[in-house]
């Protein structure tokens, strides 16, 4: 920049963007020192970015960024994420089929973790938790019906736990299909409209009861246990905490 | 090497970006899924050249205009109020916010784009000008522009805001 040029709100916008040598700096400042009015505008410039970034600071600490790490950490590079679209419904009877035959290959006597329980439990949540009209097979106010029924088809006393404490209140159940026999759903939905359900099957004879373990499926949070005869997982777009706490209820409740 | 703990880091300020450049939560979200998606899919095309954060929001971009094109060939989008209260957990701040984003929302795309990437983001402008593949004169004229027009749209919102800015919905 030459003495004699000229300086245009682009010299500014530069200016505050560090985009300057150290020369040009010097010029530019220069300019600022003899007129008030480019120097007011730089002020507006600079409360602008200000306005700006104090605007969308909050988005930072949103919950959701750290559900979102939690599924890209958690996910391997080569598959696709269940969720988020109809494509996941598509997907649901591959996932349902994958998971049975994962199961089939004997996970219920292995030691390991139980990726099938989490993943079936995932797979019926996202297609029933997005019913409006038919979420639930038998509605809570038919309970006592309800807990018979489950109890007769999963072959062992079946209880429905209470989530008022924690804010659910219970929508009913249904039974799904699965190839070791059938297991149950139970759905609660809280004020605002979320929805939390509890899966639970039954396990082969070889299996330990468990510790609580927690896993993220992108947006769900999931908590999964074994008490036999029972294998369980609390699934819901909760905060880890929340859910637990939901799982401790129902766990304590289930012992009683 | 790009890894998976290098893109989950980048997540809270992808988020924010979107959410900025689209002003709607659950739409910025669904892009920076998408972007996600797309980068994960392809870290084995990330070149060394390309820090992180410059190649996902190039990615994001690029996603953020095939949308937009395939809303245009949608007949009758819904159209829903671009302001709609921000964070319910801000209350004090909810109106500013709003005032911000909307006022962002009436910007040209072109200078919406330009001024996040160096106001919110502070990248510089060679960064700017590489992720959206313009020249750099391009940057800086519609980076000058840009700002003017949305210190005009804060200050002067009554006069600005006869219609208001309205989104459509991806989904």
């Amino acid at each position: 920049m030459t003495a004699g040029r000229s300086f245009t709100d682009t010299d500014l916008n530069a200016y505050i963007d560090g985009e300057l040598s150290g020369t040009e700096r010097a010029a530019v400042e220069a300019w600022l020192n003899a007129d008030a009015d480019a120097a007011l505008r730089l002020k507006a410039l600079r409360a602008l970015d200000q306005r700006l970034k104090g605007t969308f600071e909050f988005v930072l600490d949103e919950p959701a960024s750290r559900t979102m790490q939690a599924s890209v950490l958690a996910r391997g590079t080569a598959r696709r994420w269940p969720g988020w679209s109809w494509a996941a419904v598509t997907l649901t009877a591959a996932v349902l089929t994958g998971a049975a035959g994962y199961a089939g290959r004997g996970w219920l006597d292995a030691r390991v973790p139980r990726p099938a329980l989490v993943e079936t439990a995932v797979v019926a949540h996202r297609l029933f938790t997005q019913e409006v009209r038919h979420p639930v097979e038998v509605p809570a106010a038919d309970e006592a019906h309800l807990v018979k029924w489950l109890t007769k088809r999963l072959g062992t006393p079946v209880k429905v736990p209470v989530l008022q404490e924690q804010g659910f209140k219970l929508l009913g159940g249904r039974l799904l299909p699965e190839p070791g026999g059938p297991s149950a759903q139970v759905m609660y939905e809280s004020a605002q409209g979320g929805r939390l359900t509890l899966y639970a099957r039954r396990v082969a004879g070889g299996a330990q009861d468990s510790a609580f373990a927690f896993a993220q499926q992108t947006d769900l949070a999931t908590v999964t246990w074994i008490d036999r005869p029972l294998a369980f997982a609390l699934v819901a777009k909760l905060p880890r905490d929340d859910l637990q706490r939901a799982a401790t209820a129902v766990y304590e409740q289930l012992q009683k | 090497m790009l890894t998976k703990d290098t893109i989950a880091s980048e997540i809270p300020r992808l988020r924010r970006y979107a959410r900025a450049l689209v002003g709607h939560e659950a739409e910025a979200d669904d892009l920076v899924q998408d972007t996600l998606e797309r980068a994960l899919g392809r870290l084995h095309l990330w070149q060394t050249a390309a820090n992180p954060r410059q190649w996902l929001l190039t990615i994001l971009h690029k996603l953020h205009l095939e949308r937009r094109r395939d809303d245009a060939l949608r007949p009758q989008p819904d159209v829903v109020d671009a302001s709609e209260p921000d964070p319910v957990n801000h209350p004090e701040n909810a109106v500013t916010k709003c005032e911000v984003s909307a006022a962002l929302q009436r910007l040209p795309l072109e200078q919406r784009q330009i001024v996040l990437l160096v106001s919110l983001e502070g990248l510089s402008y060679a960064e700017a000008a590489g992720i959206l593949d313009v020249p750099i004169g391009t940057v800086m004229s519609r980076l000058a522009r840009g700002r003017d027009k949305l210190r005009q749209l804060l200050d002067h919102p009554a006069g600005a805001a006869v219609t208001p800015a309205a989104l459509r919905r991806v989904k």
